[in-house]
């Protein structure tokens, strides 16, 4: 009996031994987490690199749903020796938690929790210079935040990777990108039997009419990367705990409160806001994205009123260019950041 | 139609009916290491306190087995730590059905029912109603879990006592509400057992012969 007690308090203490991610200081080679809640979701945000540079590169990411894990590998590997970078999973997604929460899943609320989780990064880091790093719903939800009061002014700059800033322009700009390049691949006898069945149901489908034919026509543009031969990426990247992305993408995808959410943000745009922005704008987009075309990101180059904008295109790339013009993406950001910092 | 039924169970040579009795049967502590996939892990410790018994006996020609089942409720707390998110302390109540077919090794088969509280990593930040940021002190959710889990038990004793055992429990079970939804959980537990004493349970002997 005296062996049994004691086992199970040295189990019991050896489990309490485990320590928290206490913020130390700066440092060079950060790794190190905290949390954000607001309004029922409790937000987790990862920070690695350079926190001593006192730049912070805030990864805004896609989906909706989709989680910052996924950049925590090669594509974001030299900029986070140079500066840090702020891993931060969006509510209802990657590894945020909450209770019942999804009575408050809506844009007005993901942009609150940004402009939260910028002012916990300028709290705990005394100020360091933010620099936001938009992908695809990241484009919306950034694009969000800047035009609202007075929050551009907490950041130092805005890299809009393939970011979607207007959803309706962006369906009829990708089923416009479709039609065109079906065409073309068809004459050319390239893919021809998938290009056609996509021509076809793109001449008879607005992705404007509904939720369905959007969701839809966004699968076809994934497949035309492939058809255009651009790099794919079939690694499963998975998140601390897989179970909360399944959850949350379960959750976002499937649960009414979740396509009632994605069903509002096909009516969303910034297009005619965007000259409230005057923050630097870098705009890195792929040749071949079909999903969030390039001509979004003209659209935006057109209507920012950013004194610095600058827009390039990634000859290798989609949707991703990220993880397929990694080299040239994150030069053009340092080149960025040691201008604007 | 009356008489088919009873005649089939003649031809299965048939004899079964069943006695009410009691019996002492052991209380167990437990302590487990848990891996909880992917990357948590823990410890859990709690007791086992059987109240119902069955004793199935089965005569066949000259041999005769013995199957126990033993109803038994039961209570656990642990922790769980994972890396980069959150520890947790939960407290589970439960009932499950112990097998056994010999004083050396047996099953059970459990449902648990509890509460789960979570404890953040590192700093939890609040915005306050002056639009100020506060860092907020062990911070977490609480949640209902529901679990199911299938253990193997093993003696590791060679006395006549069989008072240390050693288990392996895989487990799946649920955290909610978790964003509106459910979380599921699967776990792999390894660990002792200790029996620490016997109580009086109720038991039921059904005899099978079969010739």
């Amino acid at each position: 009996m005296r062996y049994c007690a004691a086992l199970i308090i040295v189990t019991v203490s050896l489990s309490f031994t485990a320590c928290k991610k206490e913020f130390t200081g700066l440092s060079v080679h950060a790794n190190e987490i905290f949390w954000v809640t607001n309004n029922g979701a409790d937000m987790p945000v990862r920070v690695m690199g350079n926190t001593s540079s006192k730049v912070i590169i805030l990864i805004i990411h896609g989906g909706p749903g989709d989680g910052s894990f996924d950049y925590e590998d090669t594509k974001t590997e030299r900029l986070r020796e140079k500066y840090a970078v702020a891993f931060w999973d969006q509510r209802n997604s990657g590894a945020s938690a909450g209770n019942n929460n999804l009575d408050a899943l809506s844009l007005p609320q993901m942009i609150n929790d940004l402009e939260v989780v910028v002012k916990a990064l300028k709290v705990r880091y005394a100020g360091p210079d933010i620099f936001l790093y938009a992908h695809s719903f990241g484009g919306l939800l950034s694009a969000g935040y800047l035009v609202k009061d007075s929050n551009q002014s907490a950041v130092k700059g805005w890299i809009d990777i393939d970011g979607a800033h207007d959803y309706p322009l962006t369906n009829t700009l990708s089923r416009k990108m479709l039609i065109d390049t079906a065409q073309s691949e068809i004459d050319k006898s390239h893919y021809l039997l998938e290009w056609q069945y996509i021509l076809d149901y793109c001449n008879s489908h607005d992705p404007l009419s509904s939720y369905k034919v959007s969701s839809q026509v966004e699968t076809y543009a994934h497949q035309a990367e492939y058809y255009m031969g651009i790099q794919q990426n079939y690694s499963l990247s998975l998140a601390e705990d897989p179970f909360d992305e399944l959850a949350n993408y379960y959750t976002m995808y499937y649960s009414s409160a979740g396509i009632d959410f994605l069903e509002s943000l096909e009516l969303l745009g910034y297009s005619d806001q965007l000259y409230k922005i005057k923050t630097p704008a870098l705009l890195l987009w792929g040749q071949f994205d079909f999903v969030v075309p390039p001509a979004v990101g003209e659209n935006a180059m057109a209507n920012l009123g950013s004194a610095y904008k600058k827009m390039v295109l990634c000859p290798h790339s989609g949707h991703h260019p990220m993880e397929t013009d990694t080299d040239l993406v994150e030069d053009e950001i340092i080149n960025f950041i040691e201008s604007f910092r | 139609m009356k008489t088919a039924l009873p005649f089939l169970c003649l031809c299965c040579h048939l004899v079964a009916h069943t006695q009410d009795s009691t019996s002492k049967r052991p209380v167990l502590l437990f302590a487990v290491a848990i891996y909880d996939f992917a990357k948590s892990y823990g410890t859990s410790a709690g007791v086992s306190i059987p109240f119902h018994s069955i004793i199935s006996q089965k005569h066949h020609e000259n041999m005769r087995t013995e199957t126990r089942k033993d109803q038994f409720v039961s209570m656990e707390a642990g922790i769980d730590r994972r890396p980069f998110a959150y520890t947790s302390a939960y407290v589970n109540v439960g009932m499950g059905i112990r097998f056994a077919k010999n004083e050396k090794h047996f099953t059970e088969l459990s449902f648990e029912q509890g509460v789960l509280r979570t404890f953040y990593d590192g700093a939890v930040y609040e915005q306050q109603p002056d639009g100020s940021i506060k860092e907020l002190t062990l911070f977490g959710r609480t949640y209902a879990t529901t679990s199911f889990s299938y253990a193997q038990i093993w003696s590791i004793s060679y006395r006549t006592n069989k008072a240390w055992f050693i288990l392996v429990k895989p487990c799946i079970w649920i955290q909610y509400p978790y964003n509106g939804f459910l979380k599921p959980h699967l776990s792999l537990q390894g660990g002792v057992s200790y029996h620490l004493g016997n109580v009086i349970v109720h038991t039921r002997t059904k005899y099978k012969h079969q010739s």
